[in-house]
C-alpha cells in the first residue's frame, strides 16, 4: 500500500465513520457541538507537531479533557451546554494558536492527508472500524433517548451510559477527522453528510446509512478534486459535501413535488 | 391474587419544593387503579415515580416479575426525524410481525402504516402507536398517563375498550392518570383521588362522595353518575 492510496483509504473511513456518527448528532440537535469540539483538539494537536507524537493522540486526549470539563461544568452551572462548550471552543483556540508552531498551523487549521503512511492508515482504519461498530451498539438506544428520554428510561437505557459512549465515540472521531480535514473543518465530515441524508431518506436505515455512504464518497472525491486542481484535500472534501447536500435539496423538493 | 405493587408512604420533590407527600397504597394483579385528581395535582409525578423516572423517598415495591409498559402523556416529537414506524418498535426489539399485531389491537390495521415516518402521522394515531408500544412485548402492568389526551375525538370510547379488552386477555394489572370523572367509573377496581397528597383510596362506588369529591377537585364540582349499562 502506497501513500497515496493510504490517504484514500483514511479518507473514505473517517469520511464514512463521521457521517455515521453526525446522523445521530445532528438528530440530538448536537450538530454544533461537534464543530465546537473540532477546535477543541487544536492545542492537542500542535503538541503533538512540535513534539513529535501523533497528533490524532493529542487531538484524542484535548476533546476528552474538554468533554469532560464541559460535563463536570454542566452539572455545576445553570449556563446551557451550548454555551459552555462555545466557552470551550475559543478557550482552546486561543491556547491553539498559542502553542502550535507557526509552520504548522495551516495543516492543523485544514489537515493534510496526503502524508498518511501506510502503518498510520492502518492503525486509522481499525479505530474507524472500532468507532463504527460501537456507534451502531449504541444507536437504537441513542435513538430511543432523542424521542423520549422517560420511553428510553422504562426500557433501562440510563442517558448517563449511553451518552458517555457517544461522547468518546465523538472525541474519537474528531481526533481521526483533524488529520483529514483539520480542527476547523472536522465539524462538517459530521454534519453535512447527516444533514444531506436526512433531505433524501425516508427512514432510519436510509438515513444513516445515507449518511455514511455520503461522508465516505464526498471525502473520497475531493481528494481526487485535491490530486487533479493541487486545491487542498480537506477544503475540497468539505465543498463536495456542501455540494451533495445542495443536490439533495433539489432532490428533496422534487420528491416533494411529486408527493404533492 | 397477590399484590403487584406497594406503595409506602412515598415522597417526591423536584428542586427541593414537595410534589407529593405521604402516598400510601397497593394494587393487586388485574386490578385497575385509576389516579384522579385535578390539573397540577402531582399526578404525572406519582406515575414517573412508580415507573422508576424520578427520584423518591419511601418505598416502591414491584413484584419481581412485573413487565412494565408505560405511555407517557406526551412526546413532543421532532417531526422531521426519518423513523418509521416499523423501526420505532424496533428500537424496543420488537420485529414487524408483533408490532403488526399490538397496532391492530388498538385499532390500525394498515400493514402499510409500518412504513410511515412517525414524525408524519397524526397526533392521535402517534398516541395509539405508543398505547400499541407499551402494549407490546408483553408487559403485565401497564401506566397509562391521560391516555386519551392525544386521541382524534369518537376515538375515545374504543381506547377505553380496548384497555378492557386487553387487561383480560392478558391478566394485566393497569395504572391510569386521568382528570375525566366519567371515564373512572367504568374502568377502576380502586381510585386513588390525589391533590398533592393522597385525599382517599378506595372502590368507586365507595370514595366518589361528593364531599371526598370537592376536597379534590374543589368546590362547585358535579358528579353525575353516567348509567351506561
Amino acid at each position: 500500500m502506497d501513500d497515496s492510496l493510504s490517504s484514500l483509504a483514511v479518507s473514505i473511513a473517517v469520511g464514512a465513520v463521521g457521517g455515521y456518527l453526525g446522523s445521530l448528532m445532528i438528530s440530538k440537535r448536537m450538530a454544533l457541538a461537534g464543530d465546537a469540539l473540532g477546535h477543541v483538539a487544536l492545542p492537542g494537536l500542535g503538541l503533538g507537531l512540535a513534539f513529535h507524537f501523533d497528533p490524532s493522540l493529542g487531538a484524542f486526549l484535548f476533546v476528552l479533557l474538554g468533554i469532560l470539563l464541559v460535563w463536570q461544568l454542566g452539572g455545576k452551572t445553570s449556563l446551557g451546554m451550548e454555551t459552555l462548550i462555545g466557552i470551550a471552543f475559543v478557550t482552546s483556540l486561543a491556547i491553539g494558536f498559542l502553542i502550535v508552531p507557526e509552520p504548522e498551523l495551516l495543516e492543523s487549521l485544514i489537515g493534510d492527508v496526503s502524508k498518511v503512511s501506510p502503518p498510520a492508515a492502518v492503525f486509522s482504519i481499525l479505530i474507524s472500524l472500532g468507532v463504527f461498530l460501537l456507534v451502531r451498539s449504541i444507536y437504537p438506544g441513542m435513538m430511543l433517548l432523542n424521542i423520549s428520554e422517560d420511553l428510553a428510561h422504562v426500557q433501562g437505557i440510563t442517558g448517563r451510559k449511553y451518552n458517555l459512549l457517544y461522547l468518546l465515540a465523538i472525541a474519537a472521531v474528531v481526533s481521526l477527522g483533524v488529520k483529514v480535514t483539520g480542527t476547523l473543518l472536522v465539524g462538517a465530515l459530521m454534519i453535512i453528510p447527516a444533514a444531506a441524508s436526512r433531505n433524501v431518506s425516508r427512514n432510519l436505515r436510509q438515513y444513516a446509512y445515507g449518511s455514511l455512504f455520503i461522508g465516505a464518497s464526498s471525502c473520497a472525491i475531493g481528494l481526487s478534486v485535491h490530486r487533479q486542481t493541487g486545491f487542498p484535500a480537506g477544503p475540497s472534501m468539505i465543498l463536495v459535501n456542501a455540494f451533495l447536500f445542495g443536490l439533495s435539496l433539489l432532490l428533496k423538493k422534487t420528491i416533494a413535488r411529486a408527493g404533492a | 391474587m397477590g399484590k403487584i405493587l406497594t406503595v409506602k408512604n412515598l415522597s417526591v420533590s423536584l428542586d427541593g419544593e414537595p410534589i407529593l407527600e405521604g402516598i400510601d397504597f397497593s394494587v393487586d394483579r388485574g386490578q385497575t387503579l385509576v389516579i384522579l385528581g385535578p390539573n397540577g395535582a402531582g399526578k404525572t409525578i406519582l406515575l414517573k415515580a412508580l415507573a422508576g423516572l424520578l427520584p423518591h423517598r419511601g418505598e416502591v415495591t414491584w413484584s419481581e416479575d412485573v413487565v412494565i409498559g408505560y405511555v407517557p402523556q406526551r412526546v413532543p416529537l421532532d417531526k422531521d426525524l426519518p423513523v418509521t414506524v416499523q423501526e420505532f418498535f424496533g428500537l424496543k426489539r420488537i420485529g414487524p410481525a408483533e408490532a403488526a399485531k399490538v397496532l391492530q389491537q388498538v385499532g390500525i390495521e394498515d400493514p402499510s402504516f409500518l412504513k410511515r415516518e412517525i414524525g408524519k402521522i397524526s397526533s392521535g394515531q402517534f398516541q395509539r402507536v405508543l398505547i400499541a408500544w407499551a402494549l407490546a412485548g408483553d408487559p403485565n402492568a401497564l401506566l397509562f398517563d391521560e391516555p386519551m389526551a392525544g386521541i382524534d375525538v369518537g376515538g375515545e370510547e374504543t381506547v377505553y375498550e380496548l384497555l378492557q379488552k386487553v387487561q383480560k386477555e392478558r391478566r394485566l394489572t393497569v395504572l391510569l392518570v386521568t382528570h375525566e370523572l366519567t371515564a373512572v367509573y367504568r374502568q377502576a377496581t380502586n381510585i386513588l383521588c390525589l391533590n398533592k397528597k393522597m385525599i382517599c383510596f378506595g372502590p368507586p362506588t365507595e370514595i366518589l362522595t361528593p364531599a371526598n369529591l370537592q376536597e379534590v377537585f374543589g368546590k362547585g364540582t358535579k358528579y353525575f353518575l353516567h348509567d351506561h349499562g
